[in-house]
């Protein structure tokens, strides 16, 4: 009987300590912005965007996005932002998302636009998504990515290297190569296997949900600028197409004299992320 | 229909309709062993055919020529060359079929003739492996070899059956025993003599709940929270992602590696055992702290277990053991580690794993190591660790070849571990080091042995009972709030 007591316990307890748990990570401060994997940096996002209250702006992109955190764009016009720079995925991915709760402003990464979406990726995330727990996740809330205790950690971590690394001597920037004009290279139509008219199609659907849409090319290093630029073209033809504004943040970076650094060659240091993202939103600020 | 696993919402549906089935069915079903079992037998074979359905053919063949060869060989009017011919004939079976599927691209590989094996390549080259082929083909193998040594008195549980009636209660027996869903894909590898005693009506009173509340929430707890989430780490230890790495990740995820074979195995090994008490039955221990291991010998008394108690019962007992001098123990020692890595899989990795631990193991048996069972109570001093920490690292090395199936990959690694340089991944080490904080710490409690027990006697059974509940609660905070991606079990593979 005293064995059956102690099962009883184990149980009793852990559905103790889960509700526990359920209030503790309500509090905002309890949230991981951040995860150790990308597959849960992915869900974090993508929780966020489907469950949170509705923001103001959504970026849609790869992890080259996925580097402007959210927290860069508190306190300005853009702010509350969420962002759906999912790792190993690309803007197509992202605004079928969006498309389930258009917010006011979406800014679109034009580096992948056309760059094939990992499909190990892809199909986790998806997965996740049509999962019964995914969808019990928008109640419960230890459910979600963002409560998990090594995420938090993570995230904590995270944030204060990033605090040390502004305080401290700049990171070693890796330069990019001279730049590449669009023209200059070929581009694969046939290649993009429809990517084109579908990303035609969702940002007219954006657009007759009154979306603002905007593009966003971000400095990538020139690591990835031959896959990029079959990108920039198409975005320079849906700019075209669709009237839509497109920022280049890398020349503007450049203009205002701000260096810009890459922790690892193509993505954004925490530092040159904070200044794109102020600058994104600086550039997006309503006309006074 | 995707693969019915332990850590799936399909599986947690069909365990709760077999359990309600199984105490509070209708009385033919819940009320008598016949019923029981032949409701848990069924149960199985669903559980086995669920996402490749003519795979309970070829169980139910196994099956059943293992159940009627076992029936001959308790016949007390059958000669002894009669049931030596049962044997051989139920052995050939097993291992034939095993042969056929899991090795019978590898051999003929390397035995036919280039032209033939190009013209039946098409074939042998593409011979599907059934899942658990292994397991079940080991436990066929069991039985017919305790039967045999039984002779006509048999194993407690089986003896000969008299008439239909009791003929159809020792098969059904048998079918049990060869399909019990919980062991039945990945282990533990059960014995017929450890399990058909055990074989009858069971009641709901005398689950013993602690022990399976308690194996089932660590098992997943290190499935889903340890193995799940150090595979997301692990994934940069295959070829060519490791390439640009430092020395440091290198060897962390060499270690990460480790930790999340065991805790994937060991993990499913305790789900197994957590599932056979909630219906009545115990499943061997499979994993006993075995990276607190002091000698490789002593590693193989605490590692796949059921494995190794196998190959000693089944293969090194019968080669002659330790009966015939020096050389021929160690060549025996070295046969069955060789064979015992084949077991793993149709590569040749798998055989020079095999042999690397026969070796190691021969090695030691020259130098006097024994691995008594007392050595696994010997107080720990500075050189146990270090002893300890060496084994570990050998066993991880080896490990591997169970990630890199390929040798030139192995060298490849070794390559980058020589020379300096190359990137470190924080995220890669953060995972590594929270995820096998785990592994570590459940090692290190079982190393504290009479400290754990002082401890006890100090702060008395109430508090203890409070606390070893808190950290089994805490567990199952984490395996619903902190599993990792869902995956695939490492050994279902084998």
């Amino acid at each position: 009987m005293s064995r059956n007591r102690q099962a009883l316990r184990i149980l009793w307890l852990a559905g103790l300590l889960l509700a526990v748990f359920e209030l503790v990570v309500r509090v905002p401060p309890w949230h991981a912005e951040l995860a150790e994997s990308n597959f849960q940096s992915n869900l974090i996002r993508v929780q966020r965007v489907l469950f949170d209250s509705p923001p103001r702006a959504v970026i849609a992109g790869s992890s080259l996005s996925g580097r402007l955190l959210p927290s860069y764009f508190n306190g300005t016009p853009l702010a509350p932002l969420d962002s759906l720079g999912l790792d190993g995925l690309s803007a197509s991915f992202a605004l079928d998302l969006i498309l389930k709760r258009p917010p006011s402003v979406v800014i679109i990464e034009v580096n992948t636009l056309l760059t094939p979406v990992n499909q190990h990726n892809g199909e986790l995330v998806d997965a996740a998504i049509h999962s019964y727990l995914f969808r019990l996740s928008r109640y419960l809330h230890v459910l979600r990515a963002q409560s998990r205790p090594a995420s938090m950690l993570y995230s904590w971590l995270k944030a204060r290297s990033r605090k040390r690394a502004n305080t401290t001597a700049s990171v070693p920037s890796i330069p990019p190569p001279g730049p590449v004009h669009s023209a200059q290279l070929p581009i694969d139509r046939a290649s993009d296997g429809g990517l084109r008219d579908r990303l035609r199609a969702q940002i007219q659907i954006l657009r007759d949900h009154d979306c603002r849409i905007v593009l966003m090319r971000l400095p990538d290093g020139g690591r990835a600028v031959w896959s990029s630029i079959p990108s920039f073209s198409f975005g320079d033809d849906l700019a075209r197409e669709f009237n839509l504004v497109q920022i280049d943040v890398e020349v503007e970076c450049s203009r205002r004299g701000h260096p810009v650094s890459y922790s690892d060659g193509m993505h954004l240091t925490a530092g040159s992320a904070r200044e794109a993202s102020q600058l994104l939103a600086e550039q997006l600020a309503p006309a006074p | 229909m995707s693969r019915m696993l332990f850590n799936s919402w399909t599986f947690a549906a069909f365990l709760v309709v077999v359990f309600l089935g199984y105490y509070f069915g209708p009385s033919a079903l819940s009320r008598t062993a016949a019923g029981q079992i032949g409701w848990l037998t069924l149960a199985s074979f669903i559980f086995y055919g669920w996402h490749t359905p003519w795979l309970v053919i070829l169980l139910a063949i196994s099956t059943f020529i293992n159940a009627e060869a076992g029936r001959r060989l308790l016949d007390p009017a059958a000669t002894r060359a009669q049931r030596l011919r049962v044997l051989w004939v139920a052995l050939t079976f097993n291992l034939s079929a095993l042969g056929f599927f899991k090795y019978a691209s590898l051999f003929s590989r390397l035995l036919l003739p280039a032209a033939l094996w190009e013209k039946w390549k098409p074939f042998l080259g593409n011979v599907p492996l059934p899942i658990g082929i292994s397991f079940y083909t080991f436990q066929g193998i069991s039985l017919v070899m305790d039967l045999w040594r039984a002779g006509a008195e048999g194993v407690p549980g089986a003896t000969f059956p008299r008439g239909a009636r009791e003929t159809l209660w020792f098969q059904e027996r048998t079918w049990f025993f060869k399909s019990f869903f919980p062991q039945l894909i990945s282990g533990p590898i059960v014995k017929a003599h450890e399990f058909f005693h055990q074989i009858g009506r069971k009641e709901l009173r005398n689950v013993d709940w602690e022990g399976a509340v308690k194996h089932l929430v660590a098992g997943f707890f290190l499935k889903m929270v340890v193995a799940d989430n150090l595979k997301e780490a692990t994934v940069a230890l295959s070829y060519p992602k490791f390439m640009g790495l430092s020395r440091l990740t290198l060897v962390m995820l060499l270690y990460a590696f480790s930790f999340q074979i065991f805790a994937d195995f060991c993990g499913y090994s305790m789900i197994a055992i957590g599932l056979g008490k909630l219906f009545g039955y115990e499943l061997p221990i499979n994993f006993r702290y075995p990276y607190l291991s002091r000698s490789i010998t002593e590693f193989w008394r605490r590692w796949h277990i059921s494995l190794s108690t196998w190959l000693r019962s089944y293969l090194y007992i019968p080669l002659g053991g330790n009966r015939h001098g020096s050389l021929r123990t160690y060549f025996n020692l070295f046969l069955v580690m060789f064979l015992g890595g084949l077991w793993h899989g149709a590569a040749w990795s798998y055989a020079v794993w095999g042999m690397a631990h026969g070796v190691l193991l021969a090695l030691e048996r020259m130098a006097g190591v024994r691995a008594s069972e007392a050595a696994v109570e010997k107080p720990w001093t500075v050189a146990a660790a270090v002893r300890a920490f060496i084994v570990f690292n050998l066993v991880s090395v080896l490990w591997l070849l169970f990630k890199l199936p390929h040798f030139e990959h192995v060298i490849a690694y070794f390559k980058c571990l020589m020379r300096s340089g190359g990137g470190l991944a924080p995220q890669t080490l953060y995972v590594i080091s929270v995820f096998s904080i785990p592994v570590v710490l459940m090692h290190l409690h079982n190393a504290a042995g009479n400290w754990r027990l002082r401890l006890r006697e100090q702060v008395g059974d109430h508090s203890w009972a409070w606390t070893e509940a808190s950290v089994y609660a805490a567990m199952v905070l984490l395996i619903i709030v902190n599993s990792g991606t869902p995956g695939e079990f490492i050994y279902f593979q084998f």
